[in-house]
């Protein structure tokens, strides 16, 4: 008896304990999922200099954040007794994120084509993506649907579930994404039959004006999203968007044709490239920029501090100046993506940005925090995993 | 070496090419094979916009005009034509690569030129060889396999390459069904001719090219067994014009080829043992009146020797005319594109090879490749 009574007061205890701590773990999880998903109110951040992805550097620089946005940027650093969350980051340099891209699973229903489909319902959702997007430079994600899909769904730009309570869609309704190639896992298929296939859908999308995702793209309100990592990719890509008079954002690309584009209406997101792809990642950006065709560079695994130091002499040999060369990765590609409130750090732009130490374009500069929205989503000296 | 630098990048290559031209308006040599009659000792030829001008005898022309190229130990031919070509059609690790579709048998409205890769290392690696025009074809592995196209061998973008889309339709004999797959499908298409309408699938608007007889049909067939048979009845049947491809026994059943005059493309393998004895099959089907032309079948053979492969087949009864006809007007007739290419006639698409020595010689090299006028490669 009195041993069970005994028994009985720990277990009840025990009990509390763990009803006090699930409430307190549920209060600390609920904030933070609160916390993330509202931007703070107002958030002034100072540091040595700033690169706001269109002009040459200022600095030193305070930039007053409110409601996750950049309300404005004043030169000299803020005084402590200014109301807001304050940042102080010394002589260390600001420069607004990049853009990378995620494949995102697509329907295995035997043929590849998913057309109607949205990518974002596949997007990765692990931290380990957002994590390693953020230690190249990079906080907003096109989707893409995977390689071997001749029709893979519908994409966005997105940011994955960490810190928020979803995934984010922060430009819906980008592109239908096609690949123009052979698909080698079963059920294979080659390069003439996924042509076929996509000619298919899109001549019977022009006849008949579905409603669906293939109807938008006919009408122009979705882009035709092609991977081309190759000359014959890229150039069959222009062609059948010429056919059918299509939007083209060709991603992935590493070469472009030497002749002129026969067809307007293109776009390019170029990379993501390694550091002994940056010769030819610039003859073609480039390439394209004289032709006047809106091209960006996305960011891959290589931080962005490194790929600019990396580039200077191959760009500079384009006549590139250095915020041209920063713009190649962050307004660019928003450009390009029609994500009008990314990629630079000017008023009522997204507050997302990088916080280096050192230069920009110096190989030793690192990468130490990174801002979206106004928020710190990720601190070097202290890796969340 | 310019060659081996343009054949490693081909963004390099494209851009080089561009800027590579010469030119050059006079070919003279030892020796001209105009494939349009005997050969010319000491002949030459000229050029202008693109075309053959006038071919004749060196003594006839101004050789001291700039522009000339002038070979005295050397031959000229006409640009050498490979009408059985799978060439840049790779990508798929089984090995098919991309010119054969597995997912479905019956593929009419596949078109080469969706998986063709006009910036592969290889067209360039054929153009150093003397090709200067190739069939690229979809490959054999279904009933119906797909469209093929006749493109040069010059350099993107596609369009500009390409001189005849399409210039048939691949198929194989080799399977149970293929009798009953072509009498369904040309049968539809029969039926079609007699309703118009211009909501027509592309399959049957392929069929109605071949009934038409504007485009061949092209079969990879003529093994042991007489499996060529069923094409033979479809042919007869729906009146198509037909080629076949390889043709390896066809020394067995010559006969029911001469009574249709179907053209062969032998290649990539000119010599077969049959029954205990070597065997020139080009030769021997020459000889029975059929109008026979030697492909390589890239990448099951390679483009760039062709040449030489040709040469092989001077073993064993043919002349170094015949040999030579085989690769160049025999290949353009049978494809009815010997009102342009096959020959060096007045008129005709000025592709040109020019060779440091008589052909078919082992140390004998090109030299020099013009197509359309234009000079594309140069040693």
């Amino acid at each position: 008896m009195r041993y069970r009574c005994v028994l009985q007061r720990v277990l009840v205890r025990n009990c509390l304990l763990v009803a006090a701590l699930v409430l307190c773990g549920s209060t600390i999880a609920a904030q933070q999922v609160t916390a993330a998903s509202h931007p703070p109110a107002r958030v002034i951040v100072s540091a040595g200099g700033l690169w706001n992805g269109i002009d040459a550097p200022t600095g030193p620089v305070t930039l007053i954040i409110e409601d996750g946005r950049i309300a404005a940027v004043r030169r000299g650093r803020a005084s402590a007794s200014e109301p807001g969350h304050h940042f102080d980051f010394g002589d260390w340099t600001i420069a607004p994120a990049g853009f990378a891209i995620s494949a995102a699973a697509t329907p295995h229903d035997g043929t590849g084509l998913a057309a109607d489909s949205r990518l974002i319902e596949r997007a990765d959702a692990s931290a380990h993506q957002f994590l390693e997007g953020a230690r190249a430079g990079a906080t907003s994600f096109l989707l893409d649907a995977y390689p071997q899909a001749t029709l893979g769904g519908t994409s966005s730009v997105y940011r994955p579930l960490d810190y928020w309570s979803e995934n984010r869609e922060v430009v819906p309704d980008v592109g239908v994404t096609v690949a123009l190639r052979g698909r080698t896992i079963p059920p294979t298929r080659t390069a003439m039959e996924a042509s076929w296939e996509v000619r298919k859908a899109m001549l019977l999308a022009r006849d008949r004006k579905p409603a669906g995702e293939m109807g938008k793209l006919m009408a122009g309100s979705l882009a035709f999203q092609v991977s081309a990592p190759t000359l014959a990719e890229f150039a069959r890509a222009v062609a059948v968007a010429r056919e059918f008079g299509v939007h083209l954002l060709a991603t992935g690309v590493h070469q472009v044709p030497v002749a002129p584009l026969p067809y307007d209406s293109v776009r390019v997101l170029l990379g993501a490239p390694s550091l002994d792809e940056l010769p030819e990642l610039w003859d073609t950006y480039a390439a394209l920029q004289r032709q006047r065709i809106s091209t960006g560079i996305l960011i891959g695994d290589a931080p962005l501090p490194t790929l600019l130091a990396l580039s200077r002499p191959y760009a500079a040999a384009h006549g590139l100046t250095e915020a041209a060369m920063l713009a190649a990765f962050t307004s660019a590609p928003a450009d390009v993506l029609g994500a009008k409130a990314l990629g630079q750090l000017t008023s009522h732009h997204s507050a997302d940005f990088l916080v280096i130490s050192g230069k920009l374009f110096d190989a030793r500069a690192r990468i130490e925090r990174v801002f979206i929205e106004g928020r710190e989503v990720f601190d070097r000296q202290r890796p969340r995993r | 070496m310019t060659a081996a630098i343009l054949s490693t990048s081909p963004l390099l290559q494209a851009t080089c090419e561009a800027q590579a031209a010469t030119d050059v308006t006079l070919l003279c040599a030892a020796r001209v094979w105009t494939m349009a009659g005997d050969p010319i000792s000491n002949g030459c030829v000229q050029i202008a916009d693109g075309r053959v001008a006038r071919v004749g005898q060196r003594s006839d022309f101004d050789t001291s005009l700039p522009g000339v190229v002038d070979r005295p130990n050397g031959e000229i031919i006409p640009g050498i034509i490979d009408v059985h070509s799978h060439f840049t059609l790779r990508g798929d690790p089984r090995g098919a690569g991309e010119a054969n579709e597995r997912s479905r048998s019956f593929a009419p409205d596949l078109d080469i030129l969706d998986a063709f890769d006009p910036y592969d290392p290889s067209v360039a690696h054929a153009r150093s060889g003397g090709v200067t025009t190739a069939l690229v074809t979809p490959g054999s592995i279904g009933v119906v396999s797909g469209r093929s196209a006749l493109v040069k061998t010059t350099a993107p973008p596609l369009s500009q390459m390409v001189m005849r889309t399409p210039a048939g339709v691949k198929g194989t004999s080799w399977r149970p069904e293929t009798y009953d797959v072509f009498d369904h499908w040309l049968g539809e298409a029969r039926a079609a001719q007699a309703r118009p309408s211009s909501d027509t699938a592309i399959a049957i608007k392929v069929g109605e090219q071949l009934l038409r007889r504007e485009i061949p049909l092209v079969i990879h067939g003529g093994y042991p067994g007489g499996e060529i048979e069923p094409v033979l009845a479809i042919a007869d049947k729906y009146a198509l014009r037909l080629i076949i491809y390889h043709c390896e026994s066809c020394d067995e059943n010559y006969e029911e080829l001469v009574a249709r005059k179907i053209p062969i493309v032998v290649g990539p393998r000119i010599m077969y043992w049959n029954r205990g004895r070597e065997t020139n099959l080009a030769s021997f089907l020459m000889s029975k009146g059929l109008l026979v032309a030697l492909a390589s079948d890239a990448s099951s053979g390679e483009s760039r020797y062709l040449m030489d492969d040709a040469g092989l087949a001077l073993h064993y009864g043919l002349t170094e005319k015949q040999a030579l006809e085989a690769i160049t007007i025999n290949a353009a007739r049978i494809f009815h594109a010997d009102d342009r290419i096959g020959s060096l006639t007045p008129g005709k698409d000025a592709d040109v090879v020019v060779l440091s020595g008589p052909v078919f010689r082992a140390r004998t090299h090109v030299d020099l490749v013009m197509i359309g006028g234009r000079v594309w490669y140069e040693r």
